[in-house]
């Protein structure tokens, strides 16, 4: 019975594979590399991580306490044009806008990865619990997450702002609270479809448990959507914080923060009339320098979403 | 000893249909109503019909994927207990009502406990009808095929190596295959790696939900082949539901015709097939394509669609579509009737016709 | 051999990521006009790619890479044909739905859910019988401006009139620009020299660039209230809608009319996509795996109506499946398919009694049958991967009398004899000797 039932099938020629997870690993990567565009990205993002990794040597900091406290000459209030001593400018009050952009790269970071990442966990786990369990948890869930999308944004944003205080802080947390809708929104969706498949059933009828289901079939085979949208997120996030700043919500001035930055060069930004052109270097680069980093992970988040598309992978 | 492995009594399977302002419940979608069935230890009982007979869900509420509404499904129990307890049932006495529920509880699979259930999981299992969707993309087989084992937590993971490489022979498969993933395999083989997760904790009983419909035909005779083969060496149950007459013809024992959630005639497979009684069995005996250019057959066409199960024809489900109806068949349902052996059929006018 | 369409030599490959799928090996497929020619074989055979191949409809990334597809059209030539791989797209709209037409497996995928059945049924006649609706509207109007007396009515119905003329003029025009390109295109058909290449090319450009409509026409159609005049034109397709549905024994017309599809079951669903192929009475009705996801006694509802509308409504079908049972109840010539080839091309009955390729006979024993034995018998191995397909004859890897030759070299047509054909070396080995 057993050589009948072998005898039937061509075996594969290729041997045994050792390492499939990471064959599969290696596939995703080339693919990932063909793509122009995604290599662009990759070293748009490259160059900020060294940059921020380098700062202490491309930026020295002055006295020794705070990095984050730009240093000035001074306190005069207009701006200088680019020197030698300050390669980018001042800023009023005479705070080297070079120094504010490097340290700022490490903010910029910081302030994206840690709200996205606690958006996805939020995100996740409502949506998944939501998608997975449906019925009465589904729709509270729902509601909840409803709720969280008529809040005004920028009202929150000024009432935590009152309450916590200003700076980076306050920030961080008002885009973790409002930031995780659009994943619990995706994943629940993913969710949905998935919950019929076969192999769901399959897995139920074996016995396993909830948790298992979730851990190994759910979540590994739907995420992909949710991880692409948190790529190009973390970008978009820091736009938004540069905003919230910009708003006077955020840090002090002379902090190294761009959005910080930005929103110290407020008043200055058009120039007297006749040279309205006066003060180009408050706008140019801190806006050149953010537009990069969100177009980095824009183009991160696109070659991302090519290398996992499903639909793409394997025909 | 008994050999009866399962026992079906009054089975139903409702889904709700919620309408209206207040999303009320309005009205059944009756799937799976009102069936009796047994099945004996090692045979394999086909399950046929057309879409919307409820099959595939009579097939799935049996393993507790889906919860049956009411009914009594008692595995592998001792028949005198069965009777007992249906007597108590039939008879409908008050005082006899925490009996009942406390004997259910204890023989009645629609009544276990959480921890019962995941007990009798290892002794069912079930083989999906497309084979892709079966089996998750992002697992390499070698995990597939292992994981009832290790839901189960009844071997540690040198046994589960061993089983694994038992069963992954029997079903044809080699070592090459362990550590690849769904999408590197063709169709016959992708349902050879769903067979053997099945077979991995040694159960008594597959559900069979149109194992080969999804497959070409050459590959579905090596599946065929395969699972007859697997069956005689194993003692194994099978309850195989398709649409496709020939292939259940092939491979069951017995075989019960559905129709709009009802059982409407079972049998012997040769007896129907060749002694069919029930107007329905004759017209999809009659429908079937045979590869025969020479075969004469008279083909009797029913009129008319498939009807909805939210709103099945009063009496006799069939009438409407049925040359011999009358007036009867408009107003009662017909009752199981044994016309010889084991055959029996739900006709009101069986005999005449 | 009096052909309807014939293939000759057809390659078709599909350009992917993961290589060139080289779907269609050198088809050659012939069918005579009053005949259900039936296409059969397993997935991946190129059954489909055929015959998309055959009515140029081939999903991108696939591409004809080279050979003839010659359709022989009545009242033209039928001795010479017309080869269709070449020629504008237009040209094939044409024929597409008019001469020929095609029905597909999922009925509900192949109807629009937000538009009317009737709606969708008369899209065919919009775009094919255009002309004839038009008359026929003229006709309508001219018969009630005479019977009633009504002054402003009549007025309108005058105006309305006029405009379909017009219209009718238009469409007329159109239609001697595109007789005159035909004819040159049919003429320089053999020739194969630089200029005639070239002047082809830009004959069939200009066919696309012709409009049917000349421009004050397409002004009219636009203007609000003055476009009214088209809803005559609406009320004769409903007309001539209701009466096909009645010719193919749809309960219910009036009511299916105004239908939208998701409220039909999957049988009428498949029954009013036949319709819409029927709306133009084409010659050749091309039908792709119509009843294989259809419950059996509905797919003998339908399999019966089409076998009906053989004797009335269209005289020649190509009917694709995998199912040998129903290519024995209702074709009377079939070809099998395998991996990109055509195996054996015989009568019905003579396939199934006599089979020559090792493939038929090997598919015919797996099916399983009325009378039956114990094992089913089964083709060893697996159908092959077409980017990387086996050398030579492409079934040998499976087939229980595979020689040398076989792996090296693709083997010839061999005529059995009038009717019947295979391709096998088997048999062309002991022609040669």
């Amino acid at each position: 019975m057993k050589t009948d039932l072998r005898s039937d099938e061509t075996t594969l020629t290729e041997d045994i594979k050792a390492h499939p997870r990471l064959d599969e690993f290696i596939f995703s990567v080339k693919r990932f590399l063909k793509n122009p565009l995604s290599i662009i990205g990759l070293t748009i993002i490259l160059f900020f991580a060294l940059v921020a990794i380098f700062a202490p040597i491309l930026a020295p900091p002055w006295k020794g306490d705070d990095p984050f406290q730009i240093p000035h000459q001074g306190w005069t209030q207009e701006p200088q044009p680019p020197s030698l001593d300050n390669p980018l400018g001042t800023m009023p009050e005479q705070y080297d806008i070079f120094y504010g952009l490097v340290w700022g790269t490490r903010n910029a970071f910081k302030i994206g990865f840690v709200i996205v990442f606690f958006n996805l966990i939020i995100g996740l786990t409502l949506g998944t619990i939501a998608g997975y369990f449906g019925g009465l948890i589904d729709e509270i869930i729902m509601r909840i997450t409803d709720l969280f999308y008529a809040l005004p944004f920028l009202v929150i944003a000024m009432a935590l702002v009152v309450v916590i205080g200003r700076g980076l802080e306050s920030i961080i947390i008002v885009y973790v609270i409002l930031g995780w809708r659009q994943y619990a929104r995706i994943i629940r969706a993913e969710i949905l479809v998935l919950r019929d498949k076969d192999y769901i059933q399959a897995s139920k009828a074996s016995g396993a448990s909830h948790f298992r289901i979730i851990m190994t079939h759910v979540l590994p085979n739907s995420v992909y959507s949710v991880l692409i949208v948190a790529s190009m997120s973390v970008g978009t996030t820091i736009l938004g914080a540069a905003a919230l700043s910009f708003l006077g919500l955020g840090s002090d001035i002379g902090y190294a923060d761009w959005g910080a930055i930005v929103s110290t060069c407020r008043n200055y930004i058009v120039g007297p009339p006749g040279n309205r052109l006066q003060y180009w270097f408050l706008v140019f680069t801190p806006g050149f320098v953010i537009s990069l980093f969100v177009l980095g992970w824009n183009l991160l988040g696109d070659a991302v979403r090519d290398v996992f598309d499903p639909k793409m992978r394997r025909k | 000893m008994n050999d009866t492995l399962i026992d079906i009594r009054g089975l139903k399977k409702y889904y709700p249909v919620k309408g209206g302002l207040f999303r009320k419940h309005v009205a059944d979608v009756k799937a799976v109503d009102d069936i009796n069935l047994s099945i004996k230890k090692g045979e394999c009982l086909g399950l046929v019909g057309e879409s919307g007979c409820g099959k595939t869900t009579l097939g799935k509420t049996l393993l507790n994927i889906h919860k049956a509404t009411e009914g009594r499904i008692y595995f592998d129990q001792d028949k005198n207990e069965v009777d007992e307890l249906e007597k108590m049932i039939a008879a409908g006495n008050a005082e006899d009502t925490s009996k009942i529920k406390k004997t259910r509880t204890r023989i009645d699979m629609t009544q276990y406990s959480k921890k019962a259930i995941s007990e009798i999981r290892r002794r069912m299992q079930i083989v999906f009808q497309d084979p892709t969707d079966s089996l998750d993309p992002r697992m390499l087989v070698k995990k597939i095929v292992a994981e009832p084992l290790e839901c189960q937590k009844l071997l540690n993971s040198e046994e589960i190596q061993v089983r694994l490489h038992q069963i992954m022979e029997t079903v044809g498969l080699s070592k090459q295959h362990y550590n690849r993933y769904p999408h590197e395999f063709s169709g016959g083989q992708r349902q050879r790696i769903a067979v053997a997760r099945a077979l991995t904790t040694h159960p008594d009983l597959i559900l069979m939900d149109e194992p080969t419909s999804a497959l070409d035909v050459s590959v579905q005779s090596q599946i065929l082949n395969l699972l007859k083969g697997l069956q005689k060496q194993f003692n194994l149950t099978y309850i195989f539901v398709t649409h496709h007459l020939l292939v259940v013809k092939f491979i069951s024992d017995r075989i019960a015709v559905m129709y709009l959630g009802k059982i409407v005639e079972i049998g012997e497979t040769k007896t129907v097939f060749e002694n069919a009684k029930h107007p329905y069995t004759k017209a999809l005996l009659s429908a079937i394509p045979v590869p025969d250019p020479e075969s004469e057959k008279e083909r009797i066409v029913l009129e008319g669609d498939v009807p909805n199960p939210i709103d099945p024809p009063s009496g006799c489900r069939f009438h409407p579509r049925c040359q011999y109806a009358t007036d009867i068949c408009k107003k009662e349902l017909p009752v199981m009737e044994n016309v010889g052996g084991d055959h029996s059929v739900a006709c009101h006018r069986w005999k005449e016709i | 051999m009096d052909k309807l369409i014939e293939t000759k030599d057809l390659y078709t490959n599909f350009y992917t990521y993961e290589g060139t799928v080289k779907a269609l090996n050198g088809v050659s497929i012939a069918m005579k006009p009053g005949e259900t020619y039936g296409l059969v074989g397993e997935s991946g055979c190129g059954k489909s790619v055929s015959v998309r191949s055959m009515m140029r409809i081939v999903q991108s990334p696939g591409k004809i890479e080279s050979g003839q597809i010659n359709l022989f059209m009545s009242d033209k030539e039928r001795k010479k044909g017309i080869d269709i791989v070449k020629r504008s797209e237009t040209f094939m709209q044409s024929i597409r739905g008019n001469s020929i037409s095609m029905i597909f497996q999922e009925a509900s995928s192949s109807l629009n859910p937000v538009l009317k059945i009737g709606d969708q049924i008369g899209e065919s006649f919009i775009f094919h019988r255009h002309e004839e609706m038009v008359k026929e509207s003229i006709e309508a109007l001219a018969e009630r401006t005479d019977k009633s007396g009504n002054g402003f009515a009549n007025f309108f119905r005058k105006i309305s009139i006029a405009l379909l003329k017009n219209e009718l003029k238009s469409i007329e025009e159109y239609d001697i620009k595109v007789a005159e390109i035909d004819k040159e295109l049919l003429g320089l058909e053999e020739n194969d020299d630089e200029a005639s290449i070239s002047r082809k090319r830009s004959l069939n450009a200009r066919r696309d660039r012709c409009k049917e409509y000349n421009f004050g026409i397409q002004v009219l159609r636009r203007i609000p209230i003055v476009k009214h005049y088209q809803s005559q034109i609406k009320k004769a397709i409903r007309r001539n809608v209701l009466i096909l549905l009645t010719d193919l024994g749809i309960p219910n017309p009036n009511n299916i009319i105004d239908r939208y599809p998701h409220e039909l079951s999957g049988g009428m669903q498949q029954r009013i996509v036949i319709a819409i192929a029927l709306a133009c009475h084409p010659e050749l009705l091309i039908a792709d795996e119509p009843t294989s996801n259809l419950d059996v006694t509905i797919q003998a509802q339908i399999l019966d109506m089409i076998k009906d509308l053989k004797k009335t409504k269209i005289s020649s079908v190509l009917f694709i499946t995998h199912d040998l049972g129903v290519i024995a109840e209702v074709c009377d010539r079939v070809s099998v398919m395998y991996a990109g080839d055509v195996c054996e091309t015989a009568p019905v009955k003579d396939l199934f009694k006599n089979p020559y390729h090792p493939y038929t006979k090997g598919l015919l024993n797996s099916v399983p049958k009325v009378v039956q034995g114990e094992k089913l018998e089964t083709i060893p191995g697996i159908v092959p991967n077409l980017v990387t397909p086996p050398s030579g004859c492409r079934f040998h890897p499976r087939c229980p009398h595979a020689m040398e030759i076989c792996k090296t070299e693709k083997p010839e047509i061999f005529q059995i004899d009038d009717e019947h054909s295979t391709s096998c070396h088997l048999y062309s080995q002991k022609d040669k000797k």
